[in-house]
């Protein structure tokens, strides 16, 4: 079984090519690879129908199973909120490289946090890890831990800041060893506890979030120097002006003040409270300079989306603040 | 059966070909034979690996019923990691399947794939649940000296991880070539949380690749109690799982 494989393998399937699932007869047209980790693939396919969907692939059929598996658990425990993404069809196909395992997923559409930022502005920071804490509070309490929460897996839908976490492969019920894990986020690599699944793994690995978002030149001088500096990423952290609103939250989760997912919410509150704020300034300069230009004024929808969608958004997650 | 279920592994780094010793691949195959998985990694040289070293890493984690693979030195915790997990359930899934098809005539992938995440559930809990002896032997020869730092990174990840299994596990370490002319030095034995410091005093001037007789030696730690204690317990099971019992 041995196979000396360099870092790189070659993909199972390819752009153009026809799956056809051997057991539910579906078939899937590969429009292109999107991503590939330890266990498997993934691909955007379309159906029958021409719906876009996602594909994930893998020569281990035990995986596929379970990660399908969680998917549909965490679907029940989502209850209205967008946790997951949606499961479809499940079944087996034959690749080049002999027979393979798939599982069919909602077509999540979105782009990355960083890049959303820059669109959209820094202030909206605090938004996106609401969410988050919003999303890992309800898997908390069905005594899941999300596990490999990182940059990757979150998208952000464009046009609503809606955040959508993708790649459930790290959920890991609370005391198991957490399945799946990146060292940057992970507390144990970091000396800072164990690789237990817990609450605060997920909050330790959401606060690496926040720091990588507010300082990505730290990711890079931290990456492959041997032993990592958790004091020095403090430090540094602590004496930077960018960080500064920060503190609270950042340091709460590091000395364990806030141990919950619901905790961390209320102490984002006041962040997020400033981004609404920000985010009223920007529009209304925005809309006003851009009147002037144009010489008249002018109802512009996607400034009407955007900031409609904005205080929508923000009342959908307040009433968690309120009630919770 | 399952009570007694102890995972035999030997994990190999090195990051070239063995050149000394009796031959590598004759000892991954007796290591096979008494139950115990060879996993082979390869340390890359900035981003270099000899094809012959390719081949013979190759060769032997073959022989040894285990895992190849090449990968940089700093994905050498993620790699162990993952090589020591997948080893577990490959195995006990091997033992699964064996059940299945005594009761339903097919093993895991003739089912239906809703009806397969049940097993892959117990096949993850009792990979969880299962005592793990493992015996890290590793390549301290010159071109190894300055990925030892790593190394040792990695060894400690690689605690972390097994310090949250449910079940226990036993860590020995050894290297090769070893001090005073010795073909292999025992850095740590048996113990759940081996002390790493003494695994940068290892590092020796010449003495070559004795990769063979430093499989043999952790092939010896790791069935002394097969050896003292030969058929024990009530198993049905053929001989050939009798190696994975203690």
């Amino acid at each position: 079984m041995a196979r000396c494989k360099p870092t790189s393998s070659k993909p199972l399937l390819r752009a153009g090519q026809t799956v056809t699932g051997l057991w539910h007869q579906k078939t899937y047209r590969v429009e292109q690879a999107v991503g590939a980790g330890a266990v498997g693939e993934v691909y955007r396919v379309l159906d029958e129908t021409g719906t876009a969907y996602a594909l994930k692939v893998s020569l281990q059929s035990s995986e596929i199973a379970l990660e399908h598996r969680m998917l549909k658990d965490v679907q029940g425990v989502a209850r209205g909120v967008d946790l997951g993404p949606l499961v479809y069809d499940l079944d087996d196909c034959q690749t080049a490289q002999g027979k393979a395992f798939f599982y069919v997923m909602e077509w999540v559409r979105g782009t990355t946090l960083p890049a959303f930022l820059r669109m959209r502005g820094a202030h909206w920071t605090p938004v996106l890890l609401l969410q988050l804490s919003t999303y890992l509070e309800r898997l908390h309490a069905h005594g899941l831990c999300f596990g490999d929460l990182k940059l990757d897996n979150c998208l952000v839908e464009e046009a609503t800041g809606t955040l959508r976490l993708v790649d459930f492969g790290g959920v890991t019920p609370f005391g198991r060893g957490v399945k799946e894990y990146t060292e940057w986020y992970d507390r144990a690599w970091w000396g800072q506890g164990s690789r237990v699944a817990d609450a605060g793994y997920d909050l330790f690995a959401l606060s690496m979030l926040a720091v990588t978002l507010l300082l990505p030149e730290l990711t890079q001088r931290t990456a492959g120097a041997g032993r990592p500096d958790f004091s020095y990423l403090k430090k540094y952290a602590f004496n930077n002006p960018t960080v500064a609103p920060w503190r609270g939250v950042l340091h709460g989760i590091w000395s364990g003040r806030l141990r919950t997912a619901v905790e961390v919410r209320q102490a984002l509150s006041p962040l997020v409270q400033k981004s609404i704020d920000e985010e009223k300034r920007t529009r209304g300069s925005a809309r006003g300079s851009r009147d002037r230009r144009a010489g008249q004024r002018r109802r512009d929808w996607t400034d009407w989306m955007l900031y409609g969608s904005f205080a929508l958004l923000l009342l959908v997650f307040c009433q968690y603040l309120i009630l919770g | 059966m399952w009570k007694n279920l102890t995972m035999k592994q030997i994990l190999l780094m090195t990051d070239g070909c063995s050149n000394k010793g009796s031959n590598p691949l004759e000892a991954a195959r007796l290591a096979r034979s008494l139950g115990i998985t060879v996993n082979v990694i390869g340390i890359l040289d900035q981003g270099e690996y000899s094809a012959v070293g390719r081949q013979e890493a190759e060769e032997i984690a073959s022989a040894g019923g285990g895992l190849c693979r090449v990968v940089e030195a700093r994905q050498l915790a993620m790699t162990m990691q993952m090589m020591t997990k997948h080893t577990v359930q490959m195995t006990i899934q091997q033992v699964v399947n064996k059940e299945l098809r005594q009761l339903v005539g097919t093993d895991v992938e003739g089912l239906p794939p809703e009806k397969r995440s049940e097993v892959a559930q117990m096949v993850d809990r009792l990979g969880d649940e299962a005592a793990m002896r493992l015996v890290l032997v590793v390549d301290t020869s010159a071109s190894m000296h300055d990925k030892l730092p790593l190394v040792r990174e990695a060894i400690r990840d690689l605690q972390l991880g097994l310090e949250v299994r449910q079940g226990t596990h036993q860590l020995a370490i050894l290297t090769y070539p070893g001090l005073q002319g010795l073909d292999v030095q025992v850095v740590s034995d048996f113990t759940d949380q081996p002390d790493l410091h003494n695994l940068m005093n290892m590092l020796v001037a010449s003495g070559g690749t004795p990769t063979g007789p430093a499989l043999e030696k952790a092939t010896r730690m790791l069935s002394q109690e097969l050896l003292q204690n030969p058929k024990r317990g009530g198993d049905e099971h053929d001989g050939s799982m009798q190696a994975y019992v203690v």
